[in-house]
């Protein structure tokens, strides 16, 4: 777990970033996820899924069936490589480029945080 | 001589009255949530010698008592009600648990109603493994489209009984045009679980109850009402059972929120819910006849909430057709008041450097700050003690003692510090908040359902707070008259005894009296207006006979609800008979309609080329009671024997503290004029006159408080 | 603009970002429609010197409680399904033309007429063939000059006093029938927008507060619903009417300079408290992407991003990348739309709490990429623009719970609505003689998203218009000409996620009567969805159309057999009817249907929040007992372990359960580059990517980065 030295942001439900070390880290085991100066699906480990397997199809048409076609869409996911935690998904085409979804400045980040971290 | 008592349960406080001849007098107790009666049994007793008889008197000598209580609200709130099941149609097993999707905002404050992400319906009165669905549909003209099996019918009952349940809410899709299934489905239970034996269980047909469109509404009617009904009739029999004890035997008759009494046989239990604040509409409109004012608007500012209610003249009293109880739509002809969360509980604090009051309150327990039961937070009474409006050594007739020091310390930190101005300052900005939203909402109220002008009204200063924010709200609502009264603290209690006996009765009936095109009057139209009609006055006669009033001496006054085709909105129109002779009478109600509908919403907003409909229909049926007058006295303008001191108070940043002359209210005779800037202390209240206002009182006592 | 801002955006040559791709239109000028808040007027000025707080909030309630009662009003007297059900908005405006205040309904038509009513300011007032004067009525339809989809229209009336033009009253909402060539305005399969019915830019419909009869006339010949569209149009007069004559009753009480300088101030404050949050959340680039499956005529997969820049106390919204436009429907967004829409996240969660105005808009810089699908040319059919507006907002919404998280705002961290629109208008003549055309309440009974805290709500309103009511099915049955026969919270029809998302409510109906009745749907996410879960929440499942051609319903029930009809989810896995089940994309036109046909109509669920595998055992189980998930979805998704007789959870087995799936996770993932390898090389089919633009990136040949985002 967390050790005491460290001034842990919460950025997400999942994902902590280390003011000091520059680092995210998994909220659960505290795993780290690498620079937080790069998105943090560098740092999991991903999984890509026929949607199929989580939402099942109905009905008679392998076209239209209420869940995602597969020829379309697959359900990408990222774990933290040490806990198994789904750190967060997307729903992306064949071969569509990962989205780098969070950005942060990390100086103003250390600025908004110099009181402390955030739970 | 004749005595009558009335008494009003409170969430706070019981009131009890007692008319005596033209004289009235006033108990006041705790509310006993453990057991209601003991309450009420303080209160009679403080009333009884109030009027100089001990009790058992006052109680043998009585020729009525009417009650108003809160037991259902309190039932309700915390879920105290009867184990039901419920039967509906199949595939509409959900209507009750979700409704109608917005209703997650239904009685819910409206800093509440927009904050959606964060929607929380409430809890489900019937669960949703206690509710089935049996398989039949009629459609909206009362023709079977799916039939209904009985044995699917026994076996969802056999189910609901496996889980338990004490009673039958049955609520199907229309049968409110045709009940066949739904009294399908009370023979079948009734031959399961037969009444001579144990383990019978009552049967709520919607059809019965409330034969009106609107599943949902229709079914959160019926619900609530079963729900309530086992554990209010309980409530009122034991007190019944007390009186008796002590010698009554004259009849005992309940207030209704649909504005009349009746005695419990002939009572729903969801009409309990909400009486008082609607009996004080009654009371207001018949003091308005006594004392001579034609429009009121009632603003009634008590601890938590401020009541708005309407009096129009030649105008029927204002009912809301679907009001909120709780958190559920429900259908009712409430008598209409509006609840604005304001009173002298509000909460006054800083967010972003700006002052807010409410929604939040302090509630009558801890209370303002200055009741010393360990409340921190400033609120509306505090800044009224701050301003020297309230007479720490008086309120409540000195009942309770206020502390100032702790009102100006909770407004120095709650609101003059943050804003960074003085005391007195923040307790004005704080008063002068509330009375400008609470005004503001009188007035919209007022213009919108009136369809008038404000400033043709006189508001009613109801309620311990009313009288010291009178003048503050009717300057913010266009008002420039208010009317305040010796009983203002307890005027819903008072006004109990002013309700005649009531019994209303609505129907969903479709009719097309003019057709679209707007030149074709629909002769069909008389037939099916006869035929409701005579079934509407049957179920009257039946009831009025049971109160004990034979037909020539109830008043029944039928009306319909009419519309533009397929408009939702209805316009109800009261109809001179109880039947339409023919097409000429249907060319009558149509003309009404269309002047009414553009006294409302303009001329050009008529549109009778689309037709016009009736919805809905309506009947009252009225038994007048013996009421008090309110006694007149020759006026006598000598007021210095009343003037009791002198109190500093504040008047506004212009003006700052000013010496203000303070009279005793019951002290002051007929006739007497005091100008502005005065305040009059009484038991339940203080009269608040600033500079520019005037206050007299008249023959009767009651007190006036004019713009100059 | 800022140095995040400069540093890693970079905007396509020959694209146009900051406002329509068309010029100026008749009765529209684009300058006026990105122009935001008009600037402050003398009268403005001088009359907020002196308004206290206390005057500035009792001016807002006051003017709040006056649109309410316009309001309530309106929704009273108009007889169209859509204003009945709430899908409407009734405004203040000042007199340069910018909301103040709004009862809604929906919150971004506002938005939308102000550019209406500054063109009139502009062009009309001192034109002596229009002109400006008390008691002018005003209408306005046309999606170029401010609007969103011809069906939408709106009202407006100036508001004089001694003279003086001191504010604007404004009402309307989604009419319906609009004269296009789909009864009910919604023509999914439009091409142009001259297929897309009635265009009014603006014009004067009235004088001296009465309707002009020939005006009257022309709107009724050029719609099939001409009782429906008068019966409104007369209950937008009353409305305007009584909004007037509120405002002007405070005129006089306050004075012009009070009201008209408090209503600015009003905008201005707005500004403020929008910055001051703005201020207090993190620095940084954010963001999202959607994707579509549908543009009307034929399906194709186009594309949707949205990035979102936020420094200091302002945010910029980037639409960059965007698929190119197609012509082959009206899935045609315009620069005004997709701004305004914003509203309807940033309103009620990212501003919670702050009063809705577009003062909250000014602290949001809005570039959208065009020529487009979010920024398209004039002669498209936009009708359906909505679609593509929507993404975006999704995706804002997506983002907007990124920044919220770590700030004082997590309270509104949640996934976003249904916008899975798959929507029935049915025609016909209904059970009490009247001609309807319209959608059915259940349109406003799509499903929330999961909130950072708890699971979300069932049912909770329309997309566009949150705050609207699903009614009740007996009050259909008197309007409508087919007839419900179900209407409950779908099964497995949300997003999964450790708070799970709302369900809709399913309305399962038939034709019924010799002359039945006539069905056109329109809407996307068929094979894909526009409800993304977030942190980990799995996304809310596709919405096609299905509907069950001639079925052997009303056989059956002659029979007195049980039917088994009353949710989606047995219909399609139990066929309780024959018939043909016919399940397929949302763009249909409009058809003919007879009794026994079955309509299976709903908006969807939201998404999920979290992981699955946190979600509470107990919590799974209550979902199972309330018939929101099935037993196949507790075990496989979730992991629970229970019994199947008690249904209780296990939760030993469930624990040892869930960690193996855990452990089956990493095992089958991959670390990223040797999982990008794989990846990149994959591209969907030629015909699937036939309208997107180049692959991946729609502007970008040759594109070959592993994150969407990186044009530097």
């Amino acid at each position: 777990m967390q050790n005491e030295a460290q001034r842990m942001a919460r950025i997400t439900e999942y994902l902590d970033i280390d003011l000091d070390t520059e680092r995210w880290h998994c909220n659960r085991c505290n795993a780290s996820l690498g620079s937080a100066q790069e998105p943090y699906k560098k740092g999991c480990l991903i999984r890509e899924r026929d949607p199929r397997e989580v939402h099942p199809p109905l009905g008679p048409s392998s076209d239209y069936n209420f869940s995602f076609h597969p020829d379309w869409i697959r359900i990408i996911e990222f774990y933290c490589p040490n806990c198994g935690v789904m750190v967060e998904n997307e729903y992306l085409p064949l071969g569509h480029p990962l989205t780098w979804d969070i950005q942060l400045d990390l100086e103003a980040l250390k600025k908004r945080h110099s009181g402390g971290g955030t739970k | 001589m004749t005595v009558r008592i009335g008494v009003d349960v409170g969430g706070t406080f019981t009131d009890v009255f007692v008319f005596k001849d033209e004289e009235i007098f006033r108990g006041k107790s705790d509310t006993t949530h453990y057991d209601l009666k003991v309450g009420f049994m303080n209160a009679a007793r403080a009333a009884a010698e109030d009027a100089g008889l001990d009790l058992e008197q006052a109680v043998r000598d009585t020729d009525s008592i009417v009650y108003s209580t809160t037991v259902g609200t309190n039932a309700l709130i915390e879920r105290r009600g009867a184990r039901l099941g419920l039967v509906t149609s199949r595939g509409f097993e959900h209507t009750v648990i979700v409704g109608r999707s917005r209703n997650w905002a239904d009685g819910l404050p409206v800093e509440k109603k927009y904050d959606r992400g964060r929607a929380k319906r409430p809890d489900p009165i019937i669960p949703s493994q206690r509710i089935v669905g049996v398989q039949e549909r009629i459609d909206n003209l009362g023709n079977v489209v799916v039939p209904m099996r009985d044995e699917d019918v026994l076996r969802k009952i056999q189910y609901l009984v496996d889980q338990g349940v004490r009673g039958f809410v049955v609520v199907l899709l229309n049968s409110f045009v045709n009940p066949n299934h739904e009294q399908r489905i009370r023979e079948l239970i009734r031959s399961r679980y037969p009444e001579p034996y144990l383990g019978h269980m009552p049967v709520y047909l919607s059809s019965d109850i409330s034969p009106k469109s609107g599943e949902y509404r229709r079914s959160m009617t019926v619900i609530l009402d079963a729900y309530l009904r086992e554990i209010s009739s309980e409530h009122l029999l034991r007190l019944t059972d007390e009186l008796r004890n002590l010698g009554y035997r004259k009849p005992f008759f309940v207030a209704k929120n649909t504005g009349g009494l009746s005695s419990l046989s002939r009572t729903q239990a969801l009409e309990l819910l909400g009486s008082s604040p609607s009996a004080s509409v009654v009371g207001a409109e018949y003091l308005s006849e006594q004392i001579g004012t034609s429009n009121v608007v009632i603003g009634d500012m008590g601890g938590t909430s401020f009541d708005v209610g309407l009096v129009v003249e030649d105008r029927d009293r204002v009912y809301e057709f679907d009001p909120v109880i709780d958190r559920f739509r429900v259908q009712l002809p409430f008598v209409a008041h509006w609840s604005i969360g304001a009173g002298g509980g509000s909460v006054a604090h800083v967010v972003d450097g700006e002052l807010k009051v409410g929604p939040q309150s302090v509630g009558s327990n801890p209370g303002p700050a200055s009741y010393g039961r360990g409340g921190e937070e400033a609120s509306v009474t505090d800044a009224d003690v701050a301003l020297g409006f309230i007479n720490p050594d008086n309120f409540l007739g000195g009942r309770l003692r206020i502390d100032a020091a702790r009102a100006e310390r909770a407004i120095l930190r709650g609101v003059a510090e943050p804003l960074g101005i003085g005391v007195a300052e923040a307790a004005w900005q704080i008063k002068r908040l509330v009375d400008g939203k609470m005004g503001q909402e009188m007035y919209r109220i007022c213009a919108h359902i009136s369809g008038m002008d404000p400033r043709e009204f006189v508001a009613f200063a109801l309620g311990g707070a009313g009288p010291v924010h009178a003048t503050g709200f009717a300057a913010f609502a266009d008002v420039r008259k208010i009317a305040t009264f010796p009983f203002s603290g307890v005027f819903g209690a008072f006004s109990t005894l002013i309700l005649d006996i009531l019994q209303s009765y609505e129907k969903t009936v479709y009719m097309t009296l003019l057709a679209a095109g707007g030149d074709e009057y629909v002769e069909e139209s008389v037939e099916i207006f006869n035929r409701a009609a005579d079934e509407l006055t049957a179920l009257a006669e039946r009831d009025m006979a049971e109160e004990g009033f034979d037909r020539s001496s109830v008043d029944l006054r039928l009306e319909l609800h009419m519309s533009y085709g397929q408009q939702r909105q209805t316009v109800a129109i009261p109809c001179s008979a109880l039947k339409i002779a023919g097409i000429d009478d249907v060319k009558i109600l149509c003309g009404l309609f269309n002047q009414e509908y553009g006294r409302r919403y303009g001329a050009g907003a008529t549109y009778p080329e689309a037709g016009i409909e009736a919805v809905l229909m309506r009947l009252n049926a009225v038994g007048s009671t013996k009421k008090f007058q309110m006694r007149r006295d020759d006026k006598d303008a000598k007021t210095s024997d009343a003037l009791v001191g002198r109190r500093k108070a504040f008047w506004g940043p212009d003006h700052g503290f000013k010496e203000t002359p303070v009279y005793q209210r019951d002290a002051l005779r007929p006739g007497s004029e005091l100008a502005g800037p005065v305040l009059c202390d009484a038991d339940d209240t203080v009269i608040v006159v600033p500079e520019g206002w005037k206050f007299t009182t008249d023959d009767r006592r009651v007190g006036w408080i004019e713009k100059l | 603009m800022g140095k995040l801002f400069d540093e890693h955006a970079h905007l396509f040559e020959d694209l146009i970002y900051d406002t329509e791709v068309y010029g100026n239109q008749p009765g529209c000028d684009p300058e006026l429609i990105t122009q935001g808040l008009a600037p402050i007027t003398e009268r403005e000025r001088d009359g907020a010197k002196g308004l206290t707080d206390v005057d500035l909030e009792l001016l807002n309630h006051k003017l709040t409680s006056i649109v309410e009662e316009g309001r309530d009003v309106y929704m009273n007297l108009s007889i169209s399904e859509g204003i009945i059900t709430g899908d409407m908005n009734c405004g203040l405006f000042t007199a340069s033309g910018d909301p103040v205040a709004v009862a809604t309904g929906i919150y971004f038509h506002t938005l939308l007429n102000n550019a209406q009513l500054k063109y009139i300011n502009k062009y009309y007032r001192d034109d002596p063939t229009v002109g400006l004067r008390d008691g002018d009525v005003f209408f306005f339809n046309d999606e170029l000059g401010g609007g969103i989809h011809a069906f939408d229209m709106f009202t407006a009336m100036p508001i004089f006093y001694e003279g003086e033009l001191v504010a604007w009253a404004e009402v309307g909402g989604h009419q319906g029938e609009s004269g296009s060539i789909s009864p009910g305005g919604f023509a999914a399969k439009a091409t142009s927008r001259f297929e897309e019915g009635l265009h009014v830019p603006i014009m004067k419909i009235g004088e001296n507060f009465s309707l002009k009869r020939d005006i009257l006339d022309f709107f009724c010949a050029s719609v099939r619903n001409p009782f429906v569209f008068a019966a409104d149009l007369k209950s937008r007069l009353s409305t305007c009417l009584r909004i007037r004559d509120r405002l002007i009753r405070e005129v006089e009480r306050r004075g012009v300079g009070a009201v008209a300088g408090g209503m600015r101030q009003i905008l201005v404050r707005s500004e403020e408290r929008a910055r001051a949050r703005i201020s207090e959340m993190g620095d940084g680039i954010y963001r999202a992407m959607l994707f579509n499956d549908e543009l009307g005529t034929t399906e194709g997969l186009t594309r949707i991003p949205t990035t979102v820049f936020k420094e200091d106390d302002g945010l910029t919204v980037l639409v960059q990348g965007v698929s190119p436009e197609n012509g082959k429907g009206p899935m045609h967004a315009t620069w005004h739309l997709v701004r305004a829409a914003m509203g309807v996240y940033l309103f009620s969660y990212f501003f919670r709490g702050l009063q809705p105005n577009a003062g909250l808009l000014q602290p949001v810089r809005v570039l959208v990429e065009g020529p487009s699908i979010a920024n398209s040319s004039a002669h498209l059919a936009h009708g359906e623009g909505t679609s593509i507006a929507a993404c975006v907002v999704q995706n804002l919404h997506v983002i907007g719970s990124k920044i919220l998280f770590d700030s004082p705002y997590r309270e509104a961290v949640q996934a976003p609505h249904s916008r899975n629109i798959c929507l029935f208008i049915f025609a016909g003549e209904n059970r009490r003689g009247y001609n309807s055309m319209n959608f059915t309440g259940t349109a406003n009974a799509a499903g929330q998203g999961g909130r950072f805290d708890g699971d979300a709500e069932h049912a909770a309103g329309f997309y566009w218009g949150p705050f609207t009511d699903s009614g009740e099915v007996e009050d259909t049955d008197s309007r409508m000409p087919h007839l419900v026969l179900s209407r409950a919270i779908e099964k497995n029809f949300h997003g999964f996620g450790k708070y799970r998302g709302g369900a809709p409510l399913v309305e399962i109906s038939t034709a019924l009567g010799h002359r039945g009745c006539t069905m056109s749907s329109w809407g996307s996410a068929d094979k894909l969805s526009h409800n993304p879960g977030i942190f980990g929440g799995y996304s809310g499942p596709p919405n096609p159309r299905f509907v069950i051609r001639n079925s052997d319903l009303f056989e059956k029930i002659s029979r007195g057999e049980d039917l088994e009809i009353f949710s989606q989810f047995e219909l399609l896995t139990k066929r309780p009817v024959e018939g043909d089940y016919i399940v397929e994309s949302s763009a249909g036109s409009s058809e003919n249907f007879s009794q026994g046909d079955i309509f299976v109509f709903s908006l969807g669920g939201g998404g999920g929040y979290g992981d699955v595998l946190e979600r509470e055992p107990q919590a799974v189980m209550d979902d199972i007992e309330k018939d929101v998930i099935t037993r196949d979805v507790a075990e496989s998704v979730y992991g629970v372990a229970f019994d199947p007789e008690t249904g209780d959870a296990d939760l030993g087995k469930t624990e040892e359960k869930r960690a193996s799936l855990r452990s089956e996770r990493l095992e089958n993932a991959l670390p990223f580059d040797e999982f990008m390898a794989e990846w990149s090389r994959k591209k969907p089919n030629a015909e699937i990517i036939e309208h997107y633009g180049h692959y991946p990136e729609p502007r970008d040949e040759g594109y070959d980065k592993p994150f969407w985002g990186l044009y530097k």
